[in-house]
């Protein structure tokens, strides 16, 4: 059970992008290491965990994947703000949920944290026969628009792993640069027990707190 | 104040005589939106606040489209902000009387039907001043009192609207120094209550924004439940965001937000897997913390609700982390009143239902034994503690104590929540039913003379069958043979070889003196009989304990054909169930019913082992003593009966108004059927009805 283990820092992430282009079966895929092909829609927002490890750091990445429908688009902008980390999603066998990444680039911009690193997914890597973007595409996008980009597949599980630890490297490396302010959890970001310089002990006396 | 006098005396007109209301409205209204000078439209504003609460229909009608611009436009104007923000919200405060059709539903409507207002407010709270922020919340608060959806709808399209109100929530250090911050953070905090109110999507977005930490954290640092009314308030709003939501479930668990509950009651870690914590066993118990732990108890009961599809995993964290052992002893041995147990055996109930870990975890705990004047209130700390904590005995059979009331009388809520507890650990659990039916025997006596009960040596089974089989008392309280028949027929349900065990008790001296030992079943019907005789001429036989008596039964011959022929094999048993049911009057309706059902089970499970009383026999008997009419008739009242249908599922004590006043006098709870009962009534009446007709043709 992962649930009483200590960490170094927890990692907000948002997962974003059309709806059905697979963002919850990546999540899925990541955090339980299963493929679900009739994955429900996903309405509002749903909650996933997991750990992993970045140069011996145990960080805890926190990640919340919202619903691609329009309609759920006022709530899902909510989240941008507290996420170190967004996954834009689209689907590499349907052109136009890749029309549609300006769109959503431009609403993470403007409602989320300027230091979010935001990694850019072409899913669905496993439907060769069905491309409708190419490869280099995809990477010519992410270029220009200052993103990662990594292409996915959540049924064969293919680099779903590296995209979530990728992003956790490149924030990681921010934290260590100071570009983050760690100190403010509304960043996305919070800093272990044992790593922060100052802290006042919490749980640890509950017989005689007098003031 | 002089720009105000100055103005208002302008409006007068030249030669000072009064006009009208809607003439003096109408102009502050004109003066407040196109004077050029801003003195001058604040001016007008006061005026305005002035008539507000007196011609509130008026200011309205006229000023509130104008009073929102102004607001959009000049809330850098401090003044003109904090007088806007109140007369917005007097105008939109109903009267007590009549609020339906006020016309503050109306101003209402007119302001959150357009989400941009709404915007506007959940901006001000970035203001400095204290007195615009305050009226801004208010006003919040208005608005969502009388139109929570429309609220809760603009709250979440605007992008920074939960970070707004959640940063009310922000240092409470610095907060706690001053009265004034402290008086807008609670505020906040209520207003957060009422907006996460049945909406998850703004509970998902309040838990993203560190409510759970936040909240955790605020109440550990107001003393945790023996904090004030502001730590009910955390726990109300994480109860908020949790209910219903298995998103911030899942969100809770996995920040390690459960393993805060045991020190939050003051549990401490050292005791988590071994040993007692006397401290925390001898608390003080001050009302507010009462009700602090009650929301607790209801927060742990939200995390594993039976069946849902995280209760497994999360019952299991808060066994690894010590809550389940925290609620057991807080249940069992603690000096905590009647009420906060209830709640707690409840919780303790679903925290080990349909979970073998937390049933095998509530076997093999013993906890200690609560000195008999623990558990009233005050004197609790002066008592000796050597005195609670010897010897410690199994909890399981501490349930049994508290469920029949065999040390020390609970209330009928905490005993209630006790024997469904312990339906809780025999959910499932074939083991356990085993184990307990084994210990059915009374061990060995050390002094047959001595008369203290308590001296004993009892084991759970045997402490049960005591209770079980003392009817005797039940004018005063039914609910000792009630529930005792309930754990019982739980120890037995559909189990052969626990009701083997059962068949194997029985009474008296036997073989010494030549009298006839008595089973434990023809102790249980003879009992039955005496009760019912006694019930029908209006002596001390209680209904409950005849329903009580016949439910157990039909638990125990369900399926069992050795059973039924031993149920049969005293000729009077039969006759009992033929006399009640054709009984024209005088014979409660549900006790008929359960005698037909009882009937029904001896002839269906009738595998001719005793060939005076063969399945022909007992078709005889109801063709032409009973009628199967009247046979289907009996079942189908006990099916209508409302106790029946409305058995609680959680064996909950009902304190409705009608229940208070009808048993009022004796103060008798309205439980009498067990839900597993009535379920297993329900699959199978069908199958009892028809095994009649199957045989006929």
């Amino acid at each position: 059970m992962s649930t009483n283990y200590t960490y170094d820092y927890i990692i907000k992430y948002i997962i974003i992008g059309d709806t059905g282009v697979g963002k919850s079966c990546l999540l899925l895929q990541f955090t339980d290491r299963r493929f679900q092909p009739a994955h429900d829609l996903t309405i509002g927002v749903e909650f996933g965990a997991r750990f992993v490890d970045v140069e011996g750091k145990k960080i805890k990445l926190q990640i919340w994947d919202t619903a691609g429908q329009e309609s759920f688009r006022s709530i899902t902008r909510s989240y941008y703000r507290g996420a170190a980390g967004a996954l834009l999603v689209y689907d590499i066998t349907r052109r136009e949920t890749f029309d549609h990444l300006l769109i959503w680039l431009e609403d993470a911009r403007q409602h989320s944290n300027s230091n979010t690193t935001i990694m850019l997914i072409g899913n669905k890597s496993d439907l060769e026969s069905k491309r409708a973007v190419s490869y280099a595409e995809g990477e010519a996008f992410a270029q220009q628009h200052g993103l990662f980009f990594m292409e996915t597949s959540a049924k064969t599980a293919d680099n779903v792993e590296e995209s979530f630890v990728d992003t956790a490297k490149d924030i990681y490396e921010k934290i260590k640069q100071g570009v983050f302010d760690v100190s403010n959890e509304s960043n996305g970001i919070k800093v272990g027990g044992h790593l922060q310089p100052k802290t006042l002990p919490l749980n640890t006396d509950n017989g005689n707190n007098c003031c | 104040m002089d720009f105000f006098s100055r103005s208002y005396k302008g409006l007068l007109g030249e030669k000072g005589q009064p006009q009208s209301v809607e003439d003096t409205v109408a102009k502050l209204v004109d003066r407040a939106s196109s004077s050029t000078l801003l003195e001058d439209r604040r001016a007008a504003i006061l005026g305005l606040k002035g008539l507000s609460r007196e011609y509130r229909q008026e200011v309205g009608e006229k000023g509130i489209g104008a009073l929102l611009h102004i607001l959009n436009e000049d809330r850098a104007d401090i003044d003109t902000a904090k007088a806007v923000l109140e007369i917005l919200n007097i105008l939109c405060t109903p009267d007590r009387q009549d609020s339906a059709t006020d016309v503050a539903i109306k101003f209402t409507d007119e302001i959150v039907q357009n989400s941009a207002n709404i915007n506007l407010f959940l901006d001000i709270l970035q203001e400095y001043d204290f007195y615009v922020r305050f009226h801004d919340i208010q006003l919040l608060g208005t608005l969502l009192a009388i139109r929570p959806d429309h609220v809760q709808d603009c709250v979440l399209t605007a992008p920074m609207g939960i970070s707004r109100l959640m940063d009310l929530l922000g240092d409470r250090r610095e907060i706690i120094r001053n009265g004034k911050l402290n008086i807008l953070w609670s505020k906040g905090l209520l207003l957060l209550i009422s907006l996460t109110e049945n909406n998850a999507d703004i509970q998902k977005i309040v838990a993203f924004e560190n409510a759970f930490e936040k909240l955790l954290e605020i109440i550990t640092e107001e003393d945790g439940l023996n904090g004030g009314i502001i730590v009910q308030d955390c726990l109300h709003l994480i109860l908020n965001l949790l209910r219903y939501n298995v998103s911030n479930q899942n969100f809770f668990r996995e920040t390690s937000c459960i393993q805060k509950i045991p020190p939050l009651l003051n549990f401490s870690a050292e005791y988590q897997h071994q040993g007692f914590d006397l401290e925390f066993l001898t608390q003080d118990w001050h009302e507010q913390k009462i009700a602090n732990t009650i929301v607790l108890l209801e927060l742990i009961k939200i995390l594993v609700v039976p069946n849902n599809m995280n209760t497994v995993t999360n019952q299991n964290v808060m066994i690894q982390c010590g809550v389940l052992k925290t609620v057991i002893e807080l249940s069992l041995s603690s000096n905590a009143p009647s009420i906060v147990k209830s709640h707690s055996l409840y919780a303790l109930a679903d925290l080990i239902r349909g979970n073998q870990n937390g049933q095998e975890y509530l076997a093999k705990t013993v906890v200690p034994v609560p000195h008999p004047s623990q558990s009233s209130e005050n004197d609790a700390k002066s008592s000796s503690y050597d005195q609670i904590l010897i010897p410690p005995r199994p909890a399981v059979m501490s349930l049994i104590v508290v469920a029949v009331g065999a040390e020390y009388l609970e209330s009928y809520s905490t005993r209630a929540a006790a024997t469904y507890a312990f339906e809780s650990y025999t959910f499932n659990n074939i083991n356990a039913q085993l184990v307990l039916a084994s210990t059915l025997t009374p061990p060995p006596d050390d002094n047959p003379n001595s008369e203290i009960i308590i001296a004993k040596p009892q084991s759970a089974g045997s402490l049960l069958l005591s209770a079980l089989l003392e009817w005797e008392d039940s004018e005063a309280d039914p609910y000792v043979v009630w529930f005792a028949s309930v754990i019982f027929s739980h120890i037995l349900m559909n189990n052969e070889r626990s009701k083997e065990y059962a068949r194997g008790i029985f009474f008296g001296d036997g073989d010494d003196n030549g009298e006839e030992n008595i089973t434990l079943l023809h102790t249980i019907a003879g009992n039955l009989m005496i009760a019912t005789r006694q019930n029908a001429e209006r002596q001390n036989a209680d209904v409950r304990v005849l329903i009580g008596y016949l439910c157990t039964l039909c638990i125990w011959l369900w399926d069992s054909p050795i059973s039924v022929r031993e149920f049969l094999s005293e000729s009077g048993h039969l006759q009992m169930l033929i006399t009640s049911i054709t009984q024209s009057s005088g014979v409660d309706a549900r006790v008929q019913g359960l005698c037909a059902f009882l009937l029904g089970i001896c002839y269906e499970f009738n595998h001719n082992l005793d060939p005076q009383i063969t399945k022909s026999t007992l078709q005889q008997i109801l063709l032409n003593r009973i009628g199967y009419d009247q046979f289907v008739n009996r079942i189908t009242r006990l099916r209508e009966s409302p106790h029946f249908k409305h058995a609680s599922q959680y064996l909950q004590v009902n304190n409705s108004i009608i229940n208070y006043f009808n048993e009022a006098a004796r103060g008798l709870p309205e439980l009498y059927f067990d839900y597993a009962f009535v379920e297993f009534f329900k699959n199978n009446y069908g199958k009892i009805i028809k095994c009649w007709i199957s045989q006929n043709s």
